[in-house]
């Protein structure tokens, strides 16, 4: 398969992915391109050993993790704040796949989501909003589907926990 | 009944990410990513070469320190005599 054959069949997942985690377009756009530029430099290489879905879906998940922390890091140093509870990436919620009325709700959300750490946060997105199965993401994540489910407990549990405590302030 | 949705989403706040519509890319992104990988590959000719440079010299230190770090196993009277002076030590001609 070619690369523009590629592009056309993945563009979409890896721009949506990319939105979950930065929850704005200027970001998405930007990963998107890098994960389309490592994707041209390895698909001569990929071997097929997963099916490219898979793949794709593995270097999105880890150019957005490398973009937000290389944007926190960013952050941190124009504040030489080396507090680490401030880790968690605050960018503008300007989700274009949320509609203005939810807008209010879901910036809450992932507000909260933001500070999970970055297993329960993937597996969230993965398995809440890409509708994807335990097994997918379980085979995307290279983890057994028992961990997956303990992973989606625990996120439930820990959102819960941020949002009661986001409430209460 | 707007007050039941809420309660419902505070116990599963997770629901509420169904409700997130898919998005196309710009088209325009296409065209965008193709523009970065030619000019990264333009790029990269000069580093390469520095990159060959950098080896090289490297390569020319690393024999340069051999030769000069290796004993001469043929010990002529000349390399002796220039071993044996210790210019620390005082001479006394008489």
């Amino acid at each position: 398969m070619n690369f523009e054959s590629i592009y056309l069949k993945h563009s979409s997942l890896v721009y949506n992915v990319a939105l979950q985690y930065v929850q704005n377009k200027e970001d998405a756009e930007e990963i998107t391109q890098d994960v389309f530029v490592k994707v041209y430099d390895k698909h001569s290489t990929f071997k097929g050993g997963s099916a490219l879905k898979t793949w794709v879906y593995r270097i999105t998940i880890n150019t957005s993790l490398d973009f937000i922390k290389a944007k926190n890091r960013k952050k941190r140093a124009a504040f030489k704040n080396s507090d680490d509870t401030a880790l968690e990436y605050v960018g503008d919620f300007n989700h274009p796949g949320v509609l203005l009325e939810n807008k209010e709700n879901m910036a809450r959300l992932f507000n909260a989501i933001n500070q999970l750490p970055e297993n329960q946060r993937t597996v969230l997105i993965l398995l809440k909003v890409d509708d994807l199965s335990q097994k997918e993401v379980a085979e995307i994540l290279d983890k057994s589907l028992k961990a997956i489910e303990s992973i989606f407990q625990r996120a439930k549990t820990n959102l819960k926990k941020i949002l009661t405590n986001a409430e209460g302030l | 009944m707007k007050e039941k949705t809420s309660n419902k989403h505070m116990e599963r706040p997770e629901d509420l990410l169904k409700n997130i519509q898919k998005v196309q890319p710009d088209p325009k992104l296409y065209a965008a990513i193709k523009q970065r990988i030619k000019n990264r590959e333009v790029e990269t000719t000069p580093w390469s070469l520095l990159r060959i440079a950098a080896i090289l010299c490297g390569l020319l230190l690393c024999v340069e320190a051999y030769v000069i770090m290796t004993p001469t196993t043929v010990d002529t009277d000349a390399t002796i005599a220039i071993v044996s002076v210790n210019s620390n030590t005082i001479y006394d001609d008489n």
